[in-house]
C-alpha cells in the first residue's frame, strides 16, 4: 500500500513523459514519411511493400509487450521482488500487448487481400497470433474479475506466463509448418541472410524504434492510469469507512 | 499507390491516436477526481482499510445504515453490500 502515492506531483516525470511521447511522434511521422514517400516499391510486391513497415514492427511490439507483462508477472509472483506495481505493470503492458496485436492482424490482413486474395487465411502464424490476441484479451478480463488485491494479482500473473508460451510458437510458426505466410526476411535464423536492403532497411528499422518508443509512452501512461485507479479505489474506501465510523460514534 | 496501403496507414495510426487519446483522457480524469477527493481523506490515525475491513466492499456513494448501525471496530460485519468472494479489495463503481 506504501507505493499508492499520487503521481501527479512529480513534474519531472511528467517532463520526461513528454520528451518520450514528441520522440515517438517525430518517429512515426518519419517513418510514415519515408515509408509513403522517400523509399521505391518492391520488385514484386510493388507498393504493397509500403505497408511492411509498419506491420512488422507492430508484431515486435505486441511480442515485446508480452515478454515485458510475462517478466513483471514473474517478478511478482518471486516472493523477494512481489510488489503491486509488478502488477500494474503487467496489466499495462499486456493491454497495450493486445491493441498492437489487433493492428497486426488487421495491417496483415489489408495486405494479404490484394497478395493473396483473401482478408483472412487459416495458416499457422495467422492462427496462433490470432489465438495470442485471444488470450492476452481473456488476461484482461481475469483482471477484472473482482477479489482481493493480492489473491487477483496472483492468478493474473500466472495466466499471463501461460498465455506467454504462445508467443515463441507464433514466431517459429513459419519454420514449424509449411506456411503461406513468409518467413522473417530482416534477420532469417535459418539462413541468417538480410533480405532488406538500403533505404527500406533503414525506414524498417526506423520503423521498429518509433514503434517501440510508442509502446513505452503507452504503458507509461496506462501504468499512471492503473496507479491513480488502486489511489482512488483506496481513497473510496476510507472515505466509506471515515463516514460508517462517524455514523456509529453519533448514535 | 493502391487503396490498401492508404488504409492500412489509416486503420494503424488512427487506431494508435484514439487508443492515446483516450488513454490520456482517461488519466487526467481519474488524477481529477483524486485530487477533488483528497480533501475528505480521514486523519492518519484512521486504521487503512486493509487493517479494518477484511471481507467487506463499500462503496462511497452508498449510505450506510442509519438504523443499527454497527459499532466501531465491527464495520466489516455491517457493510452497505455482500461481502466480497475474496476479500478487501474495493470493486471501482
Amino acid at each position: 500500500m506504501s507505493s499508492l502515492q499520487p503521481t501527479f506531483r512529480h513534474g519531472r516525470v511528467d517532463a520526461a513523459l513528454l520528451s518520450l511521447g514528441v520522440l515517438a511522434l517525430a518517429g512515426v511521422v518519419a517513418t510514415v514519411w519515408l515509408g509513403l514517400f522517400v523509399t521505391p516499391p518492391d520488385e514484386f510486391m510493388g507498393n504493397l511493400v509500403r505497408l511492411l513497415y509498419v506491420h512488422p514492427p507492430m508484431a515486435w511490439v505486441a511480442f515485446l509487450a508480452y515478454g515485458v507483462a510475462s517478466l513483471a508477472s514473474l517478478l511478482y509472483l518471486w516472493p523477494r521482488t512481489r510488489a503491486d506495481h509488478f502488477d500494474r505493470l503487467a496489466g499495462a503492458s499486456a493491454e497495450v500487448g493486445v491493441v498492437f496485436t489487433g493492428l497486426t492482424l488487421i495491417s496483415g490482413s489489408i495486405w494479404g487481400r490484394p497478395t493473396w486474395g483473401a482478408w483472412w487465411v487459416w495458416d499457422p502464424l495467422l492462427t496462433t497470433t490470432a489465438l495470442l490476441f485471444v488470450l492476452y484479451l481473456g488476461y484482461l478480463a481475469l483482471r477484472r474479475v473482482p477479489g482481493e488485491f493480492h489473491v487477483r494479482a496472483r492468478r493474473s500473473a500466472i495466466a499471463a506466463l501461460i498465455a506467454f508460451i504462445d508467443v515463441p510458437i507464433v514466431y517459429f510458426s513459419v519454420e514449424w509448418w509449411r506456411s503461406l505466410h513468409q518467413a522473417p526476411s530482416v534477420l532469417n535464423p535459418t539462413t541468417h541472410k538480410t533480405y532488406v536492403h538500403g533505404s527500406m532497411a533503414w525506414t524498417l528499422l526506423l520503423g521498429f524504434v518509433s514503434f517501440t518508443l510508442v509502446y513505452s509512452w503507452l504503458v507509461a501512461h496506462r501504468y499512471r492510469l492503473a496507479k491513480l485507479q488502486d489511489l482512488e479505489d483506496t481513497e473510496g474506501l476510507e472515505t466509506a469507512l471515515a463516514e460508517r465510523r462517524a455514523e456509529a460514534e453519533g448514535v | 499507390m493502391n487503396g490498401y496501403v492508404e488504409a492500412g496507414y489509416v486503420v494503424i495510426l488512427g487506431s494508435l491516436g484514439t487508443y492515446a487519446a483516450t488513454l490520456v483522457g482517461r488519466e487526467r480524469a481519474a488524477r481529477r477526481r483524486v485530487r477533488e477527493s483528497s480533501p475528505s481523506r480521514p486523519p492518519a490515525s484512521c486504521p487503512r482499510p486493509s487493517d479494518a475491513l477484511r471481507g467487506a466492499r463499500l462503496r462511497p456513494s452508498e449510505p450506510g445504515p442509519t438504523s443499527n448501525p454497527a459499532p466501531p471496530g465491527a464495520l466489516s460485519a455491517g457493510g452497505t453490500s455482500a461481502p466480497g468472494p475474496e476479500g478487501t479489495r474495493p470493486v471501482a463503481p
